[in-house]
Order: structure tokens, then sequence, then C-alpha cells
């Protein structure tokens, strides 16, 4: 996933983990704070009213007070002059203080709740909580009573409301619209925009990186096509990525030279014991004859062979930087089928060629391209029994398909046959193990690849497929590159 | 016949000396270039067999010494540097053949006689395999000893594979052979003169194998 994408994701984790532990904090406040979650309750309940009240409806109406009787009450009155004052609406107005001039208006009842208040209050703007002197009162013991003035069309009336207990869950309503106002709603604003923010800028930030992985992907497949590693660049970068860009150069530096020096001492290897061969299998050959003697000769000779395909594995990269032009995959088929015939009339085999009829080209090398074929074309002969036939069948495409009737491969073995030194049986012992290593490799210096298919009567099918000619360009400056690069970096 | 060899490695320049003496050789060795340039001023070699790695210098500068002499010698490269790049540049610098090491005894005197060989050719008139014997002046052929006639076109076959000797001759080649000495070529007409020679060849008891390998042409063997 990348970094942007993981970086506004846990931007948006931690919002939320933030906006619970804020809800956490208000239902903590709230709850041990009944006083303040009263007092916002019956505001609560004051707005409700007068919006009843503005759309025509009587709040005594409202579910809250019938289904509530002697918890929630209520009283709705203008105020003008204490004599004329008139109560629009109310319920359970019995905790509420008196508002009507007792002697005018009262009857009785008038004469009893007013001993429950103290002698001397009278209407106030405000909250407060009390509790009634010889009443026994459930839930809460307490009185919350608020009182406040509103505005209804152009007219100020005053409302009062008060509350013994919650059992209609008000509070919680409360407790979320408060939530809602001070932490959802900026957090609904600013997360996502933050988020954004982040999102938008560590992608533009990680934009060198993206680059640097894209040069490095490149300089993989350049190697893998036997061209030369090239430096990332590191231009209009942050300090922090052009060290990332100067190491891996660094680190490139080192691995081209330790590469290089791996071809070399394969390449030396392989010079400095041809010498000591040459010595071994003439001193042989000066032995009396014996069947022995010729054992020992034909296993030097395989054991030249081995070096020649070792020395052409190291220089198989070098060959095709040096000579890159365009060839004819179906001359070069027939060229090795030619030079074949004299070895498959030796083991008693038939090669048998055909190809289209026009010149297949490949950009390439083609002593590498022949080299290809050739080690198919001798495994096939040596792996197959005598007196059967080797089809050789180049393709457009441009492929070379190289058939024996041989035992085949087992699916198990098909990828390890590639792999060097490989030997399909492991007690004969003929054979180099380097052939198809290489066939493979030069396959890849060429952009192309090679496959076993296997034949459901036996035998054994070889395609090696080449990149088409005109598809890529030659690279006449690679070398150049190269060694600048060589020369450009310091050696440790 | 003299021949030089110019090898640094005592030991295998004296096994290469054994050997070609064998065959009838008058051998010198030179283990550096300077030794090499102070043999080829002395005598007057038919062959040299030339290592290009040589510790005071290149072999290269040995061939090009021989060539400035106006020298008739076969120069054979003898190298375990065995790329295909330093092959050509080998060739292209006046060598006559190429062998890298190692090499097998049949192998090298084998090189040292078709280097004569081909020279031989031009004047050479008597192409030989196995029985089969071709004069191609005369263009009497006899096999096992007997002289037999064969009509030109499969003589014109026989012969283009005769200059070739275990090489595989590509049917538009054998076309042009023919088409040398016949003017009419019809579709078939290699196909019909091949098994025609074919037929003969094994009438007559020749110890050679026409084969043709399919796509590819026609080589001749002898048979073991």
């Amino acid at each position: 996933m990348p970094l942007s994408r993981l970086l506004a994701i846990r931007m948006i984790a931690v919002s939320l983990s933030l906006s619970l532990l804020l809800t956490a904090g208000f239902f903590i406040y709230y709850l041990t704070n009944t006083a303040r979650l009263r007092e916002a309750t019956l505001h609560r309940n004051i707005d409700a009213i007068a919006a009843a009240l503005n759309a025509g409806v009587n709040p005594a109406t409202l579910p809250l007070y019938r289904n509530h009787p002697g918890i929630y009450g209520f009283r709705v009155f203008d105020r003008r002059a204490l004599a004329t004052r008139h109560i629009l609406a109310e319920a359970y107005t019995r905790f509420l203080p008196p508002v009507q001039h007792l002697d005018a208006n009262a009857g009785d009842d008038g004469d009893k709740d007013r001993d429950l208040f103290e002698v001397g209050s009278d209407l106030y703007d405000g909250f407060q909580r009390f509790s009634p002197k010889g009443v026994h009162l459930q839930g809460d013991h307490v009185v919350s009573l608020l009182i406040h003035r509103v505005v209804l069309s152009g007219h100020k009336y005053w409302i009062q409301a008060d509350m013994i207990g919650d059992p209609a869950w008000i509070g919680l309503a409360v407790i979320a619209t408060q939530l809602f106002r001070h932490v959802f709603f900026p957090l609904l604003l600013i997360v996502p925009a933050l988020t954004l923010a982040m999102f938008v800028a560590t992608r533009d930030a990680l934009r060198p990186l993206r680059r640097l992985s894209a040069e490095a992907n490149e300089i993989a497949s350049a190697v893998a096509r036997g061209q030369p590693m090239t430096p990332v660049s590191n231009r209009d970068m942050a300090r922090e990525f052009a060290e990332v860009a100067a190491a891996t150069n660094a680190m490139l530096a080192k691995l081209e030279n330790s590469l290089q020096l791996q071809k070399q001492f394969a390449s030396d290897a392989a010079h400095e014991l041809r010498t000591p061969l040459a010595v071994l299998l003439l001193e042989v050959s000066q032995l009396p004859a014996s069947a022995a003697r010729d054992r020992i000769k034909a296993d030097l000779e395989e054991l030249g062979s081995l070096v020649g395909e070792l020395l052409r594995f190291a220089q198989a990269e070098d060959l095709l930087s040096r000579e890159r032009n365009e060839v004819d995959v179906v001359a070069a088929a027939r060229k090795v089928c030619e030079e074949a015939v004299p070895q498959a009339i030796e083991s008693r085999h038939m090669i048998e060629f055909s190809a289209v009829g026009e010149p297949l080209l490949v950009l390439g090398n083609a002593t590498l391209i022949e080299i290809a074929i050739r080690n198919l074309v001798e495994n096939a002969i040596k792996y197959s029994p005598a007196d059967t036939t080797i089809s050789v069948v180049v393709e457009n495409g441009p492929s070379v398909i190289v058939e024996d009737q041989g035992p085949g491969i087992p699916q198990a073995q098909q990828d390890a046959v590639f792999d060097r030194f490989f030997r399909a049986d492991q007690r004969q012992g003929s054979g180099a193990g380097v052939g198809l290593a290489l066939t493979r490799r030069i396959a890849q210096l060429h952009d192309g690849q090679i496959l076993i298919q296997s034949r459901p009567r036996g035998g054994t099918r070889m395609v090696l497929s080449f990149a088409r000619g005109d598809r890529r360009r030659a690279e006449p400056n690679a070398g150049a590159d190269y060694n600048e690069f060589a020369t450009s970096l310091p050696q440790k | 016949m003299r021949l030089l060899i110019v090898e640094d490695n005592v030991r295998l320049a004296q096994l290469m000396a054994r050997l070609v003496g064998e065959n009838g050789y008058a051998t010198d060795i030179a283990a550096s270039v300077e030794e090499a340039h102070a043999a080829i001023a002395l005598a007057d070699y038919d062959v040299i067999l030339l290592d290009l790695s040589l510790p005071d210098g290149d072999g290269r500068d040995v061939l090009n010494a021989v060539r400035q002499r106006q020298s008739h010698a076969f120069v054979i490269v003898v190298t375990a540097r065995g790329d295909v790049v330093s092959r050509v540049g080998a060739l292209n610098a006046g060598a006559d053949d190429y062998i890298v090491k190692p090499f097998s005894d049949e192998e090298l005197i084998a090189r040292i006689r078709a280097v004569r060989r081909r020279a031989r050719q031009i004047q050479d008139e008597v192409l030989v395999a196995g029985n089969v014997r071709l004069d191609t002046g005369s263009l009497t052929l006899t096999i096992a000893g007997r002289t037999v006639v064969m009509p030109r076109r499969e003589l014109s076959v026989l012969m283009a594979l005769l200059h070739q000797p275990g090489r595989v001759l590509s049917k538009e080649r054998l076309e042009r052979a023919i088409y040398t000495l016949d003017t009419e070529v019809t579709a078939n007409a290699v196909e019909a003169a091949v098994s025609r020679l074919r037929r003969r060849l094994s009438q007559e008891g020749a110890s050679v194998d026409l084969v043709a390998m399919r796509g590819i042409g026609y080589i001749l063997t002898e048979r073991a």
C-alpha cells in the first residue's frame, strides 16, 4: 500500500480514536455533573416548547408531558404586569413557582403549593435546584428548575420548565447534540481536509522515491539483457532521497565491479585451464592404444568443451555489447544444422530443417544466436537414440523449434535443465551441464526465452524465441555510458 | 617439410613437436615472440603453429612478420583465447586456420593436412573419398580400382560433393553445380540425380554413402 494512503488511513484512525476519547469525556463530564446535564436538558425542553408554540401546537400535548406526568413540567406565560399575567400553556406545575397573584386567581391548590417555596421566592431568570420541604420525591430527590425568556412571534414570553429525574433519557439526546456540535462537526470538517492534504503532500514528497524504484527496475531489466548498469539520477531530489540515490549508485558500482571481476575470473580460469588440458590430451595420445586411453581422451575432450562453454558463458554479455546487429535467424539455424550434420552422421542421426521463406531478423549477436541454437541441436543429438530424426524448424516469432525423439524431459526436471551443471542422467558421464543454461542466458540477452513443451508421444520439443529485430533499437552509446559510470564512481 | 611451433608452454610445445614429427615434419620450437622472429629469419617454414598469448608480446606480431616476409608459410593460430572475436581477428590478420586448446592429436594433424590440401587443391585435380577417386581434369571416375562411366549430371553432383569432403552441400549449391554442365534444370533434377548417383555408388561397391538431410542438403560420408 502506498505510504500516502497508509498515512491517510492512519490519520482517519487517529481522529476516530480521538473522537471516541472526546465522547467518553463528554459522558463522564455530564454524568458526574448532573446539575449541568439537567440545565442543558431543561434548555432543550424549553426549546422544544417554544418550537411547539411556534408551530401552533399546545406543548402540553407533547409526548414527554403526556407520558411522564409528575416528572416533567412547564408553564408559559407573559409578564407584562403581575396582575395581567396570562398563562399560555402548562403541564404539571406543582413545583413551579407561582406566577399570578394568589389572592386574585388562585384557589386552594395555590395555597398548598405556595407553602412549598420559601417566602419571597419569586420569578428569576436562570437555573436552580431545590428540595421542596415535606415532599418525598422519586429519582433525583431534587427539582431542577429553569426559567428562561423566549421571543415568540415578536412577543416576549417566559417559560418555566422543571424535571424530577429523567426517565425519558432526554439527557442522552442532549449529550448527543453537544457531542455532534462540539466534537463530530468540527472533526468532520477538519479530518477530511487534513487527510487529503496529507495524502497529497506525502504523494508529492515521495515522487522521487517512485522515480528511484522505476530506475532500479530499469537497471534490473537492462542487466538481464546484458546491458551495463547505469547510475540512477539524483536530480531535483530532497537531500534524504539524494542520499538514497547516491548509496544505490555506490552499491551498483560495487556490484558492477564484482560482476566484472567474477566474469574476468571465469574467463581467466577457463583460459588457464586450456593449456594444461591440451598438454594432458596430447600426453594421453602418446600412450599405447587401449580402451582406457580412448576413454580418458574422450573425457578430456569433454572437459575441454565444458571449459569452452564456461568461457562463452562468461563472455556472452561482452560479446553482445561489442557486436550487435541484425541477424537472420533462418540463416543462423541453417548454418548450425549444416555444421551439425557430420556429428549427426557419426552418431547415426538424421537432421531435418525447415523454415519460412524470408529472413527473420533479430537485433543481436550472430555468434551468440548460433551458439544458442547449436546447444539445442547438439543436446538433441546427444540425448536421442540412434536412427532417429532431429527436426529443426524456424517459425515466425521468430522462434527456433528443435524436436527430438529421445526419452523426453520429465515435467519435474523441466526447469532444472536450464540450471548450470544440471545433467538429466546423473550416472551418465557425457554432456556438459552448461549448454542449456547458456542458451537460456543468450535468449534472455536477446529479450527472448526458451521453453520446453512436452509432447504426447515422447521426445523433447525446445522452443527458443527472440524479440523481433525492429522492435528495439541498437544502443551504440551503451558502452560509453558504462565507462563514464565506472570512472565517475569512487571504487573502494 | 619444416614446421615451427611458437608456444611458451614447454611441455605442450614438445608434445606437439613429437606428434607432428611422427607425421613427417622437421620441427623447431620458439617459446617467445623474439625467438619466433629469429626462427623465421633463419629458416623457411611450410607451416607455423602460433600461440597468440606469449610472455613477451602478442603472437599477432609474428603473424605480421611472416606475411611481410612474403613467406608462403601456412599459419595456424593455436590459442587458449577461444572467443570468436579473436578468432575472426586472427583470420583477418592473415592466419590460415585457427585451433582452440585443448585439441586432440587427430585434430591437430587434420588441421595441418587440411591447410596444406587447400593450397594444393588448386593444382591437384584428383579428388578422393574412400575408394572413390575422381580426376577432375579428365573426368575419369574409379571406384574400388575399376573405372566407372557415369552420366554427366550424376558426375557433376559427385564432383561437387567431393570438393567439400565431410561437409554439407545445400540443394541450391548442387543445383548450381548441375546447371554449369547441363542447361535444363527441372524442379526435382537434384533429387533425381542424387538418387541415381546413390544407386550407382552402391552398385559399384563404393565405400561412401550419400546422405540426404531434409531441408539442409547432402553430404558424402566414408563408411567406417
